[in-house]
């Protein structure tokens, strides 16, 4: 009995060591800062993103609802487009949507000349998709080094899964926005 | 022994720790929304679920737990309107962000002994709020209608809703019986929905310039509060428990209304105490009309709506509707050319009645949608002027409906204007401030819908009830939607009537609108499941052919509605591009 007991605990252990044990990893993405984070639609959600920056104890960053070659920071090693429409924003900005893109289409040609680096946010889930919201998916994923996204804003279509297939951008989903603050921990260095 | 005594003292340990974990509670919201899910796995919003039917009584708002607030307070021995007062106060607490003691609306009622009422209980302009407090220094509008402390009339909420119970109420329920659920609702809390976590993130960037709003809406670490997440306010509680005791003067004197004055104060407001306690609710009839044998009861000024729902119905009135398919190019043409003419007379003639003539008997009158409809070409768009109704002298809001089936039936729209209000939340008390303010015209002094101090703001909130030919009620209904009220709510009663429509099916269909006299055609991308009448790229491309302009998609309305149906039943449903459920008593 103790040795057949004996066998079953080795057996556990065994099994233990190999659910634990871990291919090596891949090398994690990262982005260094200084940071700069906008918007590409005008949504509030950039703000959030800054909140989760706070939370972070990042303190290298700035924000600008309205980011251009004119006004980007000098030093800036990382641009974060937090993607999402709102016609309010847009609004409040005094800009309709084919001005915003064409903006951040200004601004992703300014950051590919001066080799910045992009990453590209969406955390307004469902609520941030759209015929608005949508217009700026594409564009800001594309060039972006990642890119992560609140995962209920893939279920429907899986436009983010195609995306990150057609311009090899490694995506990060999460399950809520204020799960946000702990994946950016992870990435920012 | 030594050994058997540790494996007891483990197997205990952990008998123990799974106890624990048996008996922890969990929160749990007032009323229970568990299993009625709003939006299915891929994101669209689900249309079934939604309606009940009962051989007593029903109610819809949108918020599940509202309704069930309403059918309780039926089922205790309540009338229609205990059960809309009830209701009012609990949709004050769970849909914080469209209406409260903050802001103000409107009701009609039809009592089943044939009497009918329009209670306005809408905002007041304080007696400080002149036209030039609203112009920058080179007379242009400054931006201070639509947020901060100028943005707010003085509220009419709590008095509208306690003048109904007081003054049509059953008697049967105290007024803290009235008031209690609302309050189990703050105290306990209800779930955020989709819907209302959406409102909640949209409204951060508002939110960033009011700290007190922020206590409220967003977590320890400044986001905003998420789907799933159970949003309690005892402020809120302790100010519905205030006036639970106190009645109105509870809400209107004394700490509450002193910190409505101090918190708008802060934020440049100039409402007083004056403005608050000097407040009176208006009691008239509902304006009235017909179409094709029904009875329309529906809103007076301050408020467009029913005025203009009754020359846009008069109007259509004059072509076999029955004859066209819902949103096929036709039926839109006719329809969005009577929207634009009765948009050009309601930019001309409506207002408060206190401060200007309206035409009323002449813009509802039968003859002078004649002469308008005239001027319609059925196969160009035209944009249009005003005409002379003096000639024939002859309004981010929430909807609900209650009915019994004696014919006793309550429609109330009440709002704080935009999503959140002004911004400003009364700090320690719970609840938005409105920003109706915004709804006057502040930048053309000739304008008969100006700021001016005493006066109410135009709005086009259209509460609705439609009697049958012999008096008895037959749909009880109205929307939230700004400008685009009014055509939605018609656009419901005529799928009803002329293509005969079930009443959930007239709502989730998609509708259409065209706001002012200019062309400017919208449409609303379908429900699922209503792909069949959505608005094609033909359609488009024939509409536009026939000149219609500015063409694009949008999104507006919740309808909230109930059918007294043949059986002698009534038939509750609720929109679901919102988080409603029509609950029936038992």
């Amino acid at each position: 009995m103790r040795k057949f007991l004996s066998l079953i605990l080795a057996l556990c252990l065994v099994f233990s060591f190999a659910a634990f044990a871990q291919e090596p990893a891949d090398e994690p993405i990262t982005f260094e800062g200084p940071y700069v984070v906008t918007s590409a639609g005008q949504s509030a959600d950039y703000k959030m993103v800054s909140t989760m920056l706070k939370m972070n104890k990042v303190e290298n960053y700035t924000e600008e609802a309205l980011l251009s070659p004119d006004n980007i920071p000098a030093d800036v090693k990382t641009i974060i487009i937090v993607i999402g429409g709102s016609s309010k924003g847009l609004g409040a900005a005094g800009i309709d949507a084919e001005q915003e893109l064409a903006r951040i289409e200004k601004l992703i040609a300014y950051a590919q000349e001066k080799e910045i680096v992009i990453l590209a946010m969406h955390i307004g889930g469902m609520a941030r998709r759209g015929d608005l919201s949508d217009k700026f998916i594409e564009p800001v994923v594309a060039v972006s080094k990642a890119c992560l996204v609140v995962e209920d804003a893939n279920t429907s279509d899986q436009l983010f899964d195609t995306l990150s297939e057609k311009y090899e951008v490694p995506m990060t989903y999460f399950a809520k926005k204020s799960d946000g603050a702990k994946v950016l921990a992870e990435i920012l260095k | 022994m030594k050994k058997q005594t540790r494996i007891i003292s483990l197997i205990l340990t952990l008998v123990l720790c799974l106890s624990f974990s048996v008996f922890a509670t969990e929160d749990k919201p007032a009323y229970s929304v568990e299993g009625f899910e709003t939006v299915d796995s891929e994101g669209n919003r689900i249309t079934t679920g939604r309606d009940a039917t009962s051989s007593v009584a029903i109610a819809s708002a949108s918020k599940y737990e509202v309704s069930q607030v309403g059918a309780e307070i039926l089922a205790k021995g309540g009338n229609a309107v205990d059960a809309a007062v009830a209701m009012g106060f609990a949709l004050a607490v769970a849909e914080p962000f469209t209406n409260g003691p903050g802001g103000g609306g409107f009701a009609v009622i039809h009592t089943a002994d044939g009497e009918n009422l329009f209670v306005d209980f809408r905002e007041i302009g304080p007696a400080a709020a002149t036209f030039d407090l609203y112009l920058d220094a080179e007379g242009k509008y400054n931006g201070k209608a639509g947020t901060g402390g100028l943005a707010s009339g003085i509220p009419g909420d709590v008095a509208g809703l306690l003048y109904m119970l007081e003054n049509h109420g059953s008697g049967n329920l105290t007024r803290e019986e009235i008031l209690e659920p609302a309050i189990r609702i703050a105290e306990e809390g209800f779930y955020i929905s989709t819907y209302a976590a959406n409102a909640i993130s949209n409204a951060y960037e508002k939110a960033q310039n009011f700290p007190e709003m922020q206590k409220i809406y967003w977590d320890e670490n400044g986001l905003p509060y998420e789907e799933g997440h159970i949003l309690k306010n005892p402020d809120f509680a302790k100010t519905l428990r205030i006036i639970a005791e106190k009645g109105r003067d509870g809400f209107y004197k004394g700490e509450v209304a002193q910190a409505i004055v101090d918190s708008l104060a802060k934020y440049e407001g100039v409402m007083t105490l004056e403005d608050l306690a000097g407040y009176e609710v208006t009691v008239t009839e509902p304006v009235s009309g017909t179409y094709r044998g029904y009875t329309l009861l529906s809103s007076s000024p301050p408020s467009s709506g029913g005025t203009i729902l009754i020359e846009i119905l008069n109007i259509l009135e004059n072509y076999d509707v029955s004859k066209l398919t819902v949103n096929s190019p036709e039926y839109i043409h006719l329809f969005v050319e009577a929207f634009k003419l009765a948009y050009a007379d309601r930019a001309q003639y409506m207002a408060d009645e206190a401060f200007t003539d309206v035409p009323l008997v002449g813009l509802t009158s039968k003859d002078y949608a004649k002469e308008r409809a005239k001027l319609i070409d059925l196969e160009k768009a035209n944009e249009y002027e005003y005409g002379d109704p003096t000639l024939f002298e002859g309004s981010n809001t929430s909807h609900y409906s209650v009915a019994d089936v004696q014919g006793n039936c309550v429609a109330v729209t009440k709002t704080i204007n935009g999503y959140f209000g002004s911004g400003v939340l009364v700090d320690g008390y719970g609840f938005m401030m409105n920003n109706e303010m915004a709804d006057f015209s502040t930048s053309n002094p000739e304008s008969v819908n100006k700021v001016e101090p005493g006066k109410k703001p135009l709005s086009s909130m259209s509460p609705t009830i439609v009697l049958k030919d012999d008096g008895s009620p037959f749909l009880v209904l109205g929307t939230p939607g700004g400008a685009r009220i009014f055509v939605s709510v018609l656009q419901i009663i005529s799928r009803v009537i002329d293509h005969e429509m079930s009443l959930h099916d007239a709502i989730c269909v998609p509708k259409i609108w065209n706001t002012g006299a200019t062309n400017n055609f919208q449409y609303e991308t379908p429900l699922k499941g209503y792909e069949i009448y959505a608005i094609t790229e033909e359609t488009v491309a024939k509409l536009t052919e026939m000149g219609h302009d500015k063409i694009r998609t949008a999104a507006s309305g919740a309808v909230q509605a109930i059918e007294y149906l043949d059986d002698g039943t009534v038939y509750g449903t609720a929109d679901p591009r919102q988080d409603g459920k029509a609950v029936g008593v038992e």
